[in-house]
């Protein structure tokens, strides 16, 4: 498959282990530190799940998923660039990542690798209210994450492409998408018939991406088949998957193969799911 | 001159006219949960404790949701809280609450569910300073019910500053002071000295006000929580922060577009 230029899109794959979290609160807050992070240090995070892949050509590349907390005024006055796509979506507050964004919770960020971006300055950092995100990045324990450009090839501008991969990449760069504004679609068939869903990105490739699903009061059924890797974050709860009851910000990371088998939602919840693949399909 | 329950404290000199040239931190609480942040604002010794020489900081204080500490604790010496955003997980205070909590009083969060609930939270923060100080105390059972807010002594009975748990500083009465370095301010006590006459208190100050300050009796901090404006010689933008030593008044005051400053006084400067 090829891009709008005729560039063959990326194949994103991923291999992750399984992470079950029911209970956000029995995962200890860390400090994040990031590789050259000296003028950025203050956020934290909790390890969600990790694995490879999935986020950049390299199938190795080591990637996580956390649940990032970003306190006031944080910003990174240098225009920064990332080895993978960084992928958010924003939970609390109206400012994670530095950014002093109209939108807040519930907004949503797919950014591929090699664009160029960061706070703008102080008063765009002079945000009062802290953000709380789920954030998936490559691992920063063991690459540069913080990539600076020195060259003059490209502008030294926010949101400037400093690499081709974003024009071969299979997911479309969303900066900035209110999910609000998308409609609620009904499924009307496969495992998760009789839910709403609503579409965040999709990778053109596969048929995964970012999905919200609404699960009506009382429903149950098969759910995600696993057919790649499958991550599962109850936005609201609770709900059961596999017979494990997933509190509000309950996570559950399943790789490819190793479905949870049963859903059942008593009083209504809503999933933010990232699919490797079409998990709504027939 | 009358033997007070609170001895003189002492307080650096300290000016953070912009809040953003201070980096983050963790804030390791021995013995209790990760994940707290916070800015160094200034440090001392005593002002909040019966020990003269006990180490103490004032610091703005991030903490992330679901933050929780599941044991009860308490402290070798007061601390104050004033939540600028968010929710704080203690009973779920929201911005612009005010907590003044004597020494060795039980509290904490109270549960899983609380914890939920809570967004996360950023506050002015002065409390014993946990790198040199034991902060984090918890209490063994027997003597006293073990529950929230149940105090551990008798130390908050003689304690000089009432104990404040969560006063909404809107509803706080608001006086216009006559006189003095800050005539023509609205203020509103959120606690005070009884011994000295200081303690703390929210200063409104209405846009185009100049006045001559505080007089410097004793120790004094200020941190805008909202606005701008020029102390002495420098300009403090929001969430500026000031500390200045018993004797040192600061300087002029003036805010040509109005400041709402939360004001630490150890005497009665505002008398």
């Amino acid at each position: 498959m090829t891009g709008a230029d005729g560039a063959h899109l990326v194949q994103l794959r991923s291999r992750r282990g399984r992470s079950i979290i029911p209970r956000i609160v029995d995962v200890p807050w860390q400090t994040l530190v990031l590789h050259d992070d000296d003028h950025v240090p203050g956020a934290v995070f909790k390890l969600l799940s990790h694995g490879f892949g999935g986020l950049s050509e390299d199938p190795d590349m080591p990637v996580q998923t956390w649940l990032v907390h970003i306190p006031p005024m944080w910003f990174d006055p240098v225009l920064t660039y990332h080895p993978s796509t960084e992928e958010y979506f924003r939970l609390v507050g109206t400012s994670p990542l530095g950014f002093k964004s109209e939108l807040g919770g519930g907004s949503y960020t797919y950014r591929p690798p090699g664009i160029l971006h960061g706070s703008r300055g102080f008063t765009t950092g002079f945000a009062t209210e802290s953000g709380t995100a789920i954030y998936r990045f490559c691992d920063p324990t063991v690459q540069d994450v913080l990539l600076r450009y020195e060259g003059t090839a490209v502008p030294q501008q926010n949101y400037w492409p400093v690499t081709d991969e974003a024009a071969r990449w299979p997911i479309d760069w969303i900066e900035f998408l209110d999910p609000a504004a998308l409609e609620w679609a009904p499924v009307e068939q496969g495992p998760w018939r009789g839910t709403l869903a609503k579409r965040l990105s999709c990778n053109r490739v596969t048929g995964g991406g970012a999905v919200l699903l609404r699960l009506p009061p009382g429903w149950r059924g098969e759910g995600s088949r696993a057919r790649g890797t499958v991550e599962e974050f109850v936005l609201e709860g609770p709900v059961s998957m596999g017979c494990q009851w997933f509190e509000t910000w309950g996570y559950a990371c399943r790789p490819q193969g190793d479905p949870a088998g049963v859903y059942v939602s008593p009083n209504g919840s809503t999933l933010l799911c990232f699919w490797d693949d079409d998990e709504l399909a027939g | 001159m009358t033997q007070r329950s609170i001895p003189p404290g002492r307080r650096d000199r300290v000016d953070i006219p912009r809040i953003m040239d201070v980096l983050w931190a963790p804030l390791v609480l021995r013995g209790s949960s990760p994940g707290l942040m916070h800015k160094v604002l200034g440090r001392g010794q005593g002002w909040l404790s019966e020990t003269a020489g006990l180490p103490v900081l004032t610091a703005l204080v991030s903490l992330p949701p679901s933050w929780f500490d599941p044991e009860l604790m308490h402290h070798p010496c007061a601390e104050e809280i004033f939540i600028l955003s968010g929710r704080h997980p203690v009973g779920l205070r929201g911005e612009g609450t005010y907590t003044y909590r004597p020494p060795g009083i039980l509290h904490g969060s109270t549960g899983h569910t609380t914890a939920l609930g809570f967004s996360g939270c950023v506050a002015v923060m002065r409390f014993g300073d946990p790198e040199q100080t034991d902060w984090v105390l918890r209490h063994p059972g027997g003597g006293v019910p073990y529950r929230n807010l149940e105090p551990v002594d008798d130390r908050h009975d003689r304690w000089p500053v009432g104990w404040v748990e969560a006063l909404d500083c809107a509803a706080a009465p608001s006086v216009v002071l006559a006189g003095g370095g800050l005539d023509g301010a609205a203020c509103r006590w959120l606690s005070r000295n009884r011994e000295t006459g200081g303690g703390t208190a929210l200063l409104e100050l209405p846009a185009g006000w100049e006045g001559a300050g505080l007089r410097g009796e004793g120790a004094a901090e200020l941190f805008f929580v909202q606005g701008d404006g020029a102390v002495g010689s420098r300009w403090y933008e929001r969430w500026g922060y000031l500390a200045r030593p018993r004797g040192d008044g600061a300087g002029a005051i003036r805010t040509p577009g109005g400041a709402l400053l939360l004001a630490f006084l150890e005497e009665g400067d505002l008398a």
